[in-house]
């Protein structure tokens, strides 16, 4: 680079200007040129010189020198500004670069020069400078660019010629190269390698337009990366591609990183490439491929360059037709060959006179024919083979040789391959028909498919309906026939006039629509409606498409009547399912109106009857038994016209559904239409549910759903009565509950007293607020108790076994502590499992009649006391008397005395048993009750009897049992009961007869049998048996004496051991009397 | 032969029940309430006693419980003879029992012939288990 020289030099000698000019006008090469001729005038005063100028006839501006400070270099755009020939000077220099190269410099103006020689314009120097220059300088300037551009003019011209004979040669060698050879790979190697060095290019590359394919791809390249190749894709329909084809010339890309090239910069920036000069290579107008050259520095093509670049591309394009031409031959030769080879068709050719001439391979395999049979007779040749008809060969091959092609088909004799045959005339080269050539086809894998499709259509139980590309039937099968009642023949006709136009066949779309639909190759379908036969048929279309292209089309039928009917009822059900749910929901709903308030619940369940039954009106009418009407408890809406009452026996359907006990109706006719039914609880009629509309009739379904509100309700109005019943008990229960006289005491599971009387409070003196909620023992606390119970209390007892205890009577410690006699009756109450739920307990005061009772008591013991001592001392001295112990007594006297004695025993025993009845009704009976051996009871009656029976002619007998248990009784009282007992049978028998007595063990219990055989006692006798005086009144009862009260205090006894006791008795026969007692099992738990 | 005190407030009674023991051999003492009859055993010896229930001053279950007291006294047997009712004989059964009664007898259900030979029975019983 030129130093800028020192402003302000003095101007030049004209030595000095010979020097330059001889040097400008000896420059040899045009850099050389433009350097001196910018030193030249830079010498002549110039502060800043830049010149630029052509390096070839009509190319750009490419040389340029520039004598101006390095911040400045390469400000000027020459390419743009000049290069274009068409602006002026003067404007360029007022440019805002100019300028400011300008103010750098400190100059004071700029000017340009044009280098010029006549005609052409070969460039510019442009100066700049700090004042004007003076006119001296301005000549030379002038002479030095003239001498300029008259070197440069003669330079370029030089190159010119050289450039064009060294292209040429290398032009020429190329299309040697390229053209003496048909393999395209050898083309395009060899192009690329002259282009490369011709260009001087640092890479190049040919691409090629794949057939097919929508890019432009690298065929082949020389100094390009792997990856450039692998990579670099054009599409075909880029802008890029599309500018290429459009431009007549090759094209340059000064700068290709900057993404010319549409999304491939980033590749070619990776390349280092800069510039590309790119020739299209076409095949007549077509563009197939192009010719690359890169520079990886900037250049600028020549246009030298460019044509040279365009004449190879024509070039490459002929000889890549060439090659492509001969590929393209090689490849059909083979084809023709393989074609021969791999053809399965078999090709005979027959002679006029019947002798095969010649055969493809397929012939030979499919007709077993070998080349030794050239020449034969063909007819011989394949008999033993086919089924043939000779006849029909011979006719075949007649029309062949006249110029018809005819078509046969045979079988093998073993049936396992089909042939079709086409017989055409074989013509030589000049036409002459010179044999036959038949061409032979296996069918049978397609004659086996005919086969197949025959018997799937035989066998399809859809219609079946097979089409041309026209909508032509070609078949038809019967169901198809059958199903659309087709009688006349279908075949060739269009489908769509044989399913059209028929009054009773109905589509549900255009069929001619469908069809042309099918014909494009849709799947549709359509359902059609047969009036006739009330047939539901669904069709479906499908095209028959061959090679991508449709040739006809198939159309299936089926019967879907069945179906359209099963979904027809199903809907109905659903429908119908879908109404009882809803009537199920509003009957649920029925079932969530709960309450005892019944005008309110009525008037809910009328609201819900009206929804479900679709009434606006409806009443509840009830029966009044003392009124003989049903009344109109309530009515929706409350101003209805139901009347309020309904006499029984009246025609109205109220009153006939509660006669009935059935729905009544209103007659059809009649509006609004009435449906009762009546409303029943268990078998009681309550009364009747009435609706009314003016709409429809009720049917019997809507009977069923009133019937079952109607159960509804009755349960609801059960419930309602029930409840005021409960009410009702409750009050008078609570009346009784407060008002008595007598404590009751009601008590829970655990024996917690829940409920407490103001009487309890009178006898305890707990006042209820306290008493709840304590233990029933703590309240009524038992000091002493008179109950002959076994140890469990009267509370566990009721609770826990579930007895009811009466009247035991208590003496009671109150809250104060004093005693109260009290009687206390025990009940568990139970649920109604039969579980005890709780207890209640009735407390009297018993205190006053029980000192009373005392007093009676001590006054009979006193009485009795007194009456027997002095009864005593006459049994006594009489029995001693009678003994005789103090002398003898006469007859009469010892049978008057006995009278005596037997008179005052007489009088002794009525003592006694009225003691035994007052102690009883006075229940202080008191019974030690012990494990009693029964037998040694009875030995010790039966002793004390045995005189009295033996006196009467009667015997004892007791029929013993084995190992007789024990029973539980005091001793003394079982010996009263058997003593009275036998005592009874001895009075009561027949003289000469047995009193009986046995045994049975029953369960838990001993039965105890006192059988006589005597008069027997009547029926009417034996209700009053065990009442007290019960006496009875027959013939021998005189003389059997008693007081009466025997059977009365034994009952009472048994009963006190907890035992039974009854009779059985036959009138003139005897009775039975039996008791029984429990049998005890195990020590008892008070000894 | 034995001696037997009888404890009973009739005089009848007494004289009865004396006369037929004494027929039958036995030496009778007699005492006719209860205080008397604990004077007696101070300085008599029965081999019997037959008790009576009802009497004035002290009853026959008190004199019971006092000679049962006595270790002299409590081995003698004792026959208790009342005119109390069935039930009430009952009520007092356990009572009697438990006091070592040989025999409860109702006087009227009885003939002096039979309240010697159950006397007699005890007294042999007596014996033998002495």
């Amino acid at each position: 680079m030129h130093k800028p020289a020192a402003p302000g030099l003095a101007a030049p000698s004209l030595t000095t200007l010979d020097t330059m000019l001889a040097a400008v006008r000896q420059a040899a090469t045009h850099e050389d040129l433009l350097a001196r001729l910018a030193e030249g005038l830079r010498t002549a005063g110039a502060a800043g010189v830049a010149v630029a100028a052509q390096a070839e006839p009509e190319g750009p501006y490419r040389t340029h020198e520039q004598h101006l400070p390095e911040a400045q270099q390469g400000r000027l755009a020459y390419d743009d500004l000049l290069g274009a020939h068409q602006i002026e000077l003067e404007p360029w220099l007022n440019r805002q670069e100019v300028q400011a190269i300008r103010q750098e410099l400190g100059a004071a103006h700029a000017e340009g020069l044009w280098l010029e020689v006549p005609e052409r314009r070969l460039g510019a120097a442009v100066t700049f400078d700090h004042q004007l220059p003076s006119a001296e300088q301005a000549a030379l300037r002038h002479i030095l660019v003239q001498t300029a551009a008259d070197r440069l003019h003669t330079l370029v011209l030089n190159q010119t010629a050289q450039a064009t004979a060294a292209e040429t040669t290398a032009f020429q060698r190329i299309t040697q190269a390229i053209t003496g050879t048909l393999d395209l790979e050898q083309v395009a190697s060899t192009l690329l390698s002259h282009s490369q060095m011709l260009f001087k290019a640092d890479a190049a590359s040919l691409f090629l337009i794949e057939a097919g394919s929508e890019q432009l791809s690298i065929y082949r390249a020389i100094g390009l990366s792997d990856r450039y190749l692998a990579n670099l894709r054009v599409d075909r329909r880029s802008a890029t591609m599309q500018h290429l084809a459009g431009q007549t010339a090759p094209v340059q890309i000064y700068d290709a990183t900057s993404g010319a090239i549409s999304g491939q910069g980033e590749l070619i920036r990776a390349e280092g490439i800069c510039s590309i000069l790119v020739a299209q290579i076409r095949s007549g107008q077509e563009l197939i491929g192009a010719l690359c050259l890169y520079s990886k520095t900037p250049r600028h093509f020549t246009n030298a360059e460019v044509r040279l670049s365009q004449s190879l591309a024509e070039q490459a394009s002929v000889a890549f037709a060439n090659a492509t031409l001969h590929t393209n031959l090689l490849q059909a030769a083979n084809e023709v060959e393989q074609t021969r080879n791999l053809m399965e068709d078999g090709l005979v050719v027959i002679s006029n006179t019947g002798q095969l001439t010649s055969f493809n391979p397929a012939a030979g395999r499919l007709l077993e024919l070998t080349a030794d049979r050239v020449n034969q007779p063909f007819i011989d040749l394949i008999k033993a083979k086919l089924v043939f008809d000779e006849t029909e060969f011979t006719q075949a091959m007649a029309q062949a040789q006249s110029g018809q092609t005819s078509h046969a088909t045979f079988a093998t004799i073993d049936d396992s391959q089909y042939f079709d045959a086409i017989y055409s005339p074989y013509r030589n080269s000049s036409g002459q028909t010179v044999g036959v050539l038949v061409n032979i086809r296996d069918i049978t894998s397609l004659y086996l498919e005919k086969e197949k499709l025959q018997t799937i259509q035989a066998h399809l139980q859809h219609g079946l309906i097979m089409m041309n590309e026209l909508g032509q039937i070609l078949e038809c099968n019967n169901e198809w026939q059958q199903l659309f009642d087709l009688d006349e023949e279908v075949l060739g006709r269009s489908f769509l006039e044989a399913m059209q136009d028929r009054a009773d066949l109905s589509f549900d779309q255009d069929l001619a629509l469908l069809m042309a639909g099918v014909l494009q190759g849709k799947r549709l379908m359509c359902y059609a409606h047969f009036g006739r036969r009330g047939r539901h048929l669904q069709l479906s279309f499908g095209p028959v498409v061959r090679r991508q292209r449709v040739v006809g089309a198939v159309a299936t039928a089926r019967d879907i009547t069945p179906l359209i009917e099963k979904t027809v009822e199903a809907n109905e059900m659903a429908a119908k399912a879908q109404r009882h749910l809803r009537e199920l929901s509003q009957l649920a709903d029925l079932s969530t109106i709960v309450g005892f308030n019944v005008g309110g619940i009525y008037k809910k369940y009328l609201g819900k009857i009206m929804g479900l039954l679709e009434s606006p009106a409806a009443s509840i009418y009830l029966y009044e038994p003392g009124r003989q009407q049903l009344i109109r408890r309530q009515a929706q809406p409350a101003d209805g016209n139901d009347p309020e009452t309904i006499e029984l026996g009246s025609r109205h359907v109220v009153a006939q559904a509660f006669a009935t006990r059935q729905d009544a109706s209103s007659d059809r006719e009649q509006t609004p239409h009435q449906l009762a039914t009546p409303i029943m609880h268990h078998s009681k009629t309550l009364g009747v549910l009435l609706v009314s509309r003016p709409s429809a009739v009720y049917s019997d379904h809507d009977a069923k759903l009133l019937r079952l509100a109607a159960t509804r309700l009755a349960v609801l109005a059960e419930n309602a009565t029930l409840y005021h019943d409960v009410n009702a008990r409750r009050e008078r229960w609570e009346a009784v509950f407060r008002f008595t006289e007598e404590g009751i005491i009601i008590f829970d599971r655990r024996g917690i007293i829940v409920g407490f009387n103001p009487a309890s409070t009178e006898i305890t003196q707990w006042p209820a607020a306290e008493a709840i909620g304590q233990p029933f023992d703590k309240i009524v606390k038992t000091v002493s108790t008179e109950h002959a119970g076994l140890g469990r209390s009267p509370l566990a007892r009721v609770l826990g076994d579930g007895m009811t205890i009466a009247k035991t009577e208590q003496l009671i410690e109150g809250q104060a502590g004093q005693r109260i006699w009290t009687e206390v009756s025990y009940s568990p109450i139970f649920d109604d499992t039969g579980r005890v739920t709780s207890g209640i307990a009735i407390v009297r005061n018993i205190q006053k009649d029980r000192e009373i009772d005392e007093i009676k008591s001590d006054f009979i013991s006193i009485v009795s006391h007194e009456l027997r001592t002095p009864l005593t001392a006459i049994k006594g001295f009489l029995s001693m008397v009678l003994k005789q112990d103090f002398g003898e007594l006469g007859d009469k006297q010892f049978h008057y005395l006995s009278r005596v004695y037997q008179s005052n025993q007489r009088m002794i025993d009525l003592v006694e048993d009225l003691l035994d009845v007052s102690y009883i009704e006075s229940g202080k009976v008191n019974l030690s009750i012990n494990p009693v051996a029964m037998e040694n009871v009875l030995s010790e009656v039966v002793s004390e009897l045995a005189g009295k029976g033996a006196a009467n002619q009667i015997m004892i007998r007791v029929k013993r049992m084995k190992r007789l248990p024990l029973v539980l009784a005091d001793e003394t009282r079982l010996h009263q009961i058997l003593l009275n007992l036998v005592d009874n049978a001895i009075k009561y028998s027949m003289p000469g007869t047995e009193v009986e007595v046995e045994f049975h063990v029953q369960g838990d219990e001993l039965t105890t049998t006192v059988a006589d055989h005597g008069v027997g006692i009547t029926k009417s006798q034996l209700d009053r048996l065990f009442t007290k005086f019960g006496r009875i009144y027959n013939p021998m009862s005189i003389q059997a004496g008693g007081s009466g009260l025997g059977l009365y205090i034994v009952k009472n006894l048994v009963e006190s051991h907890g035992g039974r006791i009854w009779v059985t008795s036959q009138e003139g026969r005897g009775s039975k009397f039996r008791f029984t007692l429990p049998i005890a099992k195990q020590l008892p738990l008070l000894g | 032969m034995a001696k037997i005190l009888l404890v009973e407030d009739d005089a009848i009674l007494v004289e009865m029940y004396q006369a037929k023991f004494e027929l039958e051999g036995h030496e009778v003492r007699i005492a006719t309430n209860g205080e008397e009859c604990l004077t007696i055993l101070r300085e008599f010896e029965p081999e019997l006693i037959l008790l009576d229930i009802l009497m004035p001053k002290l009853n026959g279950f008190h004199v019971l419980k006092e000679i049962k007291k006595q270790p002299g006294l409590r081995q003698i047997p004792v026959i208790l003879l009342t005119n109390l009712g069935q039930a009430e004989v009952d009520m007092n059964q356990e009572l009697a029992k438990a006091l070592g009664v040989s025999d409860y007898l109702i006087k009227s259900h009885h003939t002096p012939d039979e309240v010697v030979a159950k006397a007699v029975k005890v007294l042999k019983h007596h014996r033998k288990s002495n």
